[in-house]
């Protein structure tokens, strides 16, 4: 598979919470030759399972990465056909200016979020960003087409291309989260591999009789909003043992390369620590890592994780969950820049980690805390 | 769907007794057993049963009759979409007791019946009472408002001296009893008594105003479409569940406890949604406008309709020939019980269908019956066959 084109056409698909359909019905043609089932569940979620070998009941490994990217929303339309928006997520206000925008109405339409010419502004207007409230997209459109073609609730997108840059890192929209659903793609051929090949679970150091998990693969909806429906909703149907959230963290760039709370491109995928991240359950990824070769990142994250791993850790009776991210710089805007070693690196522990989880794992390791 | 209801000039007086009952009931949130009591008094001859849950959500059923062997579409289509091209046993099967999508489906509608209130914190020497609000409201509006608490005992909503207008704040006001002293204030009251606005509604014909009809009048609108349902007891072939929930002012908190233990196909919140004040204008939100029928929710604070809800939604009121709103709320901005309702098990589809309010938040709160009886219409349209 080439990672480059997955995450291009996994990117085209992105669109805001409540538009997940596109993207999870993506998934399941592109990864279907590897999952020995997938669907969709009640909220939307994509949810794929690789099954596992060896006597029932297996331990249950649940891996999540959104399918939601952060957006616009159409709120009304003004006089003239202008359509004024409001940011479903983190949208970031800075980057909206001058911008071209997809516009998912009736038809796609693009559009553009022009901005007053700089001769027109006042000294003190250059200072200060126009808030949500001020900006509006245009189409260019007759204010009658407009409204039929448009209504409230229509997803606005900023849409760029993923594109390769050198040294293989790649930018682009919505990397966030596709970058997170390409390594679980990449966990999910790998699992598929190792699975029906005892040669190659040999090579990787994996016991021959111990058996192998369930593992699911999910899609998840809304996490940009905060609230993660599709996650608490999937961690309770599915009953995982243990979960993992894959998403990204902050890349370091010029002037933000505090090495605690951003992590360089290639410097390898990153596992999270604090109250969200279950001790045992990380310390079995760090240990795989470390066995694996695979240079791993901890990142603190002193409590609320803004990941699915937020609302998984309190399903039911409770699940351990970790977070495993990939470095990704410029975040929440169209050129949102990752490695693709980080992410081969990434699909690789993700896949050694559910491979080695054996009920033994199940019952020691979701004991230490 | 045929079946159109229509709303003759003789219900109208009913629907304004029912809504006058409702605002005179006593139930701020976490108080809300007398508002319960008369919602169950209201809505009883229309349902198989009333009951209420631990948290106190009060819980009315109806169940369909005759039992249906189960030929009816799904209202949500939870079908694969026929673009999937899943070879059949790849696909997992559904959760399923037995209903199957095609079904007739278990459908929750939830109004929160709390409103906002006056919880009193502390009385000082001279027998004042010192406050915290509880749910949403507009401080602007309260100086020199009557408020009384379960008992009925009155007090006036002063406010200290030589406060600007700007910095107007709960810790400013106090609540005067009209007392001599602490004593004869303990006597009426105590740390924790929860007080609310004086409940007077006034008649403006077509529209009416009044304390807490956020959420009362979706609690009206719930017992208007129970009765639709009793008028043509073979229509329906759903089981439904007409929840009245606590705690909706503050968070979506009651109606989560009952969705898990109701676990419906469906979820709908009726709930109030804010409209344009009249004079006031800004740019922000949604063009929401009292009078133009009810509102089918796409966002709010963090919570998105899902598309085949949304889907739902505005077939039912295209077929039920109801005019309605499309609103689109910023961040942080309101929220309803359809977001506590999505997050029970393994998920719930919910959507929100709301009324347009003005003045939200204030002791006159204002809607309009015939944007009630269009919701009725649409959601006892999606109801009937």
């Amino acid at each position: 598979m080439e990672l480059l084109d997955e995450l291009s056409a996994l990117s085209r698909a992105v669109s805001v919470h409540g538009e997940e359909g596109e993207l999870a019905r993506l998934l399941g043609w592109r990864w279907s030759m590897w999952l020995d089932e997938w669907r969709q569940d009640r909220l939307g979620n994509f949810i794929g399972l690789v099954r596992g070998s060896g006597p029932g009941p297996r331990p249950r490994v649940l891996a999540a990465a959104h399918l939601d990217g952060v957006g616009l929303m159409v709120t009304r339309i003004e006089e003239g056909g202008f359509l004024r928006v409001t940011a479903v997520g983190g949208a970031d206000r800075r980057h909206l200016l001058g911008q071209q925008v997809e516009v998912r109405g009736r038809r796609r339409l693009t559009g553009i979020i022009g901005a007053k010419p700089p001769h027109l502004t006042t000294p003190e207007e250059r200072k200060t960003l126009p808030p949500f409230e001020e900006l509006y997209v245009d189409l260019g459109l007759p204010e009658d087409e407009v409204r039929e073609a448009v209504p409230p609730g229509t997803a606005v997108l900023c849409r760029q291309e993923v594109s390769a840059l050198r040294n293989g890192r790649v930018a682009g929209s919505h990397l966030d989260n596709t970058a997170g659903l390409a390594v679980m793609g990449l966990a999910v051929r790998e699992l598929f591999r190792l699975r029906d090949a005892p040669g190659r679970r040999k090579l990787a150091g994996l016991r021959e009789e111990a058996g192998f998990p369930d593992f699911y693969a999910v899609g998840t909806v809304g996490e940009e909003t905060g609230r993660f429906p599709g996650a608490t909703a999937a961690a309770f149907g599915l009953e995982p043992d243990i979960a993992i959230a894959v998403d990204v963290t902050y890349g370091a760039l010029p002037g933000e390369d505090d090495p605690t709370g951003t992590f360089a491109l290639e410097s390898g995928p990153t596992v999270g620590i604090g109250p969200n991240c279950h001790p045992g359950l990380t310390t079995f990824l760090r240990e795989t890592a470390a066995g694996a070769g695979i240079a791993l990142g901890l990142e603190v994250l002193p409590g609320n994780s803004g990941t699915d791993a937020w609302v998984m850790q309190t399903a039911r009776g409770g699940i351990p969950t970790a977070v495993l991210s990939v470095p990704l710089r410029y975040m929440h805007t169209p050129v949102e820049t990752v490695s693709l070693a980080d992410l081969r690196d990434a699909g690789r522990l993700l896949a050694l980690a559910a491979a080695g989880f054996t009920p033994e794992l199940a019952r020691s390791v979701t004991s230490q805390w | 769907m045929s079946a159109k209801p229509t709303a003759t000039p003789a219900q109208d007086p009913a629907l304004k007794d029912v809504l006058a009952a409702l605002v005179r009931a006593y139930g701020p949130s976490g108080r809300e057993a007398d508002a319960a009591a008369v919602i169950a008094g209201l809505i009883g001859p229309y349902v198989d049963e009333t009951r209420a849950d631990a948290l106190g959500n009060l819980i009315a059923t109806r169940s369909p009759r005759p039992p249906d062997p189960g030929d009816r579409e799904g209202l949500v289509d939870r079908k694969a979409p026929a673009d999937r091209k899943a070879p059949a046993d790849r696909k997992a099967p559904e959760p399923t007791d037995g209903r199957g999508p095609d079904g007739p489906q278990r459908i929750m509608l939830a109004a929160h019946m709390d409103t906002p209130g006056l919880l009193v914190t502390d009385i000082t020497k001279e027998g004042l009472l010192r406050w915290s609000p509880v749910g949403t409201l507009r401080v602007t509006h309260l100086p020199g408002r009557v408020v009384t608490n379960r008992q009925g005992v009155s007090g006036v909503i002063g406010l200290q001296d030589d406060v600007e207008p700007k910095d107007l704040a709960p810790g400013k006001m106090v609540i005067d009893l009209g007392v001599a002293g602490a004593e004869e204030a303990r006597a009426r009251t105590a740390i924790g008594d929860f007080f609310v606005l004086r409940p007077e509604l006034a008649d403006l014909g077509d529209r009416i105003a009044g304390p807490g009809l956020d959420n009362r009048a979706g609690c009206a609108a719930l017992v208007e479409v129970a009765r639709r349902l009793a008028a043509r007891p073979d229509a329906c072939r759903h089981t439904v569940h007409f929840v009245f929930t606590v705690q909706g002012a503050i968070a979506p908190r009651g109606v989560r406890p009952a969705t898990f233990g109701l676990e419906p196909d469906l979820a709908l919140a009726v709930d109030v949604s804010a409209a344009r004040s009249g004079a006031a204008s800004g740019a922000k939100g949604s063009d929401i406008q009292i009078g133009r029928g009810p509102v089918v929710r796409i966002k709010d604070a963090t919570y998105v309709a899902p598309a085949p809800v949304r889907e739902l939604l505005e077939r039912s009121a295209a077929e039920a020939g109801v005019p309605f709103q499309l609103e689109v709320l910023p961040p942080g901005a309101d929220h309803s019980d359809a977001a506590g309702a999505e997050l029970a098990r393994a998920g719930v589809p919910a959507g929100m269908v709301g009324l347009p309010a003005r003045h939200r938040g204030t002791p006159a709160e204002m809607v309009s019956l015939d944007d009630v009886r269009a919701l009725v219409d649409l959601v006892s349209g999606l109801l009937l066959s």
